[in-house]
């Protein structure tokens, strides 16, 4: 993602949200480790809602609100997220 | 000579006889119904009639007329009743019934002759005056009276002339006009063809789906709080038209 984003970051918003960290621990690993990204937290049952069972669930949202990409931990391809970022794009106005 | 006085006084007697007959239609039928009381009803009239305005003295309901028979009859009536009954019919001439109706005329008092009166008198000298029924003969005299008036037409019902029948409106024909044409179509009016510019508009799918976590789905609400403190929700997101991707991370 590291390699893959940095040509959406204008079109598509990337949040990294930790859903048992606090924001210092967000902020430390992401020095650490360079990921891009705004560190969030969730707020009441948004993991709940997401149905967030396992780490490193990644989700997309098109600009219509609409979900577009669901994958879970050790699913998905990272070749397919150019393109799923590059349709987030295309969504916007 | 004395068979001529009694033929002469025989034939004096039955001259009046017929004519006490002649006029014994008297229209009083309440004395000849009952005869018995025969004298005491034309005394008692004569009190009943007190109301008028007459200077006859006025005799009081005892049995005057039955005791005092000496009055003289204006009828000779040679009959042998001994008894001179007739005498307050006499009196009874001025009824003051005659006095207040003018159309009643007291003929028929004087003819009433109770024949059989002599005996019921006799025996009965102080009968009561309250059997008498002439005040319904007085009665009768002032219903005549009150008969004798012209009675009032009943007034008519007169219509109303007002009431005029409204004059019926006879629609005239009215005739088509000719200057109606017809308006030819325009051919200004063409189809527009899509602006190229707006591309993007056309292509985002409406929003029909219903909220879920699978794709194809509405993402539910949600509301993140970012590292300096701030809140930001999903639905300003989208207000924006920003699209989001989101990596729910875990550290350990």
């Amino acid at each position: 993602m590291t390699n893959i984003y940095p040509p959406f970051q204008d079109e598509v918003d990337f949040y990294v949200v930790g859903y048992n960290e606090s924001l210092s621990e967000l902020a430390d690993y992401q020095n650490a480790s360079g990921h891009p990204g705004i560190l969030a937290l969730p707020i009441d049952n948004m993991l709940r809602d997401f149905r967030v069972t396992s780490q490193s669930t990644k989700v997309a949202i098109d600009a219509n609100g609409i979900i577009t990409y669901r994958a879970g931990y050790g699913q998905g391809n990272p070749s397919d997220w150019p393109d799923v970022l590059q349709a987030l794009a295309d969504s916007a106005p | 000579m004395k068979r001529l006085l009694t033929i002469s006084l025989l034939c004096a007697a039955a001259a009046t006889a017929i004519a006490a007959f002649a006029c014994a239609d008297l229209p009083v039928p309440s004395t000849t119904t009952t005869p018995a009381d025969s004298p005491t009803p034309l005394a008692q009239t004569v009190p009943t009639a007190t109301t008028a305005p007459t200077n006859t003295p006025q005799p009081t309901p005892t049995p005057e007329p039955t005791t005092t028979p000496p009055t003289p009859s204006p009828l000779p009536t040679p009959t042998p009743s001994p008894t001179p009954e007739p005498t307050p019919t006499s009196t009874h001439t001025p009824s003051p019934t005659a006095t207040l109706t003018p159309t009643h005329t007291p003929t028929p008092l004087p003819t009433h002759t109770p024949e059989t009166a002599p005996t019921d008198s006799a025996e009965r000298p102080s009968e009561p005056a309250d059997t008498e029924p002439t005040p319904t003969w007085t009665f009768l005299a002032t219903y005549t009276a009150t008969a004798t008036r012209t009675p009032t037409p009943p007034p008519t019902a007169t219509p109303s002339p007002t009431h005029t029948p409204l004059p019926t409106s006879t629609p005239t024909p009215v005739p088509p006009t000719a200057t109606h044409t017809p308006i030819p179509p325009t051919p200004t009016l063409t189809p527009i063809p899509p602006s190229p510019t707006h591309t993007s508009v056309p292509t985002r799918p409406p929003v029909t789906a219903q909220v879920g976590t699978r794709v194809g789905d509405r993402a539910p609400d949600f509301t993140l709080t970012l590292s300096q403190g701030q809140q930001i929700s999903s639905t300003e997101l989208i207000a924006q038209g920003k699209p989001i991707f989101i990596l729910f991370h875990a550290t350990w």
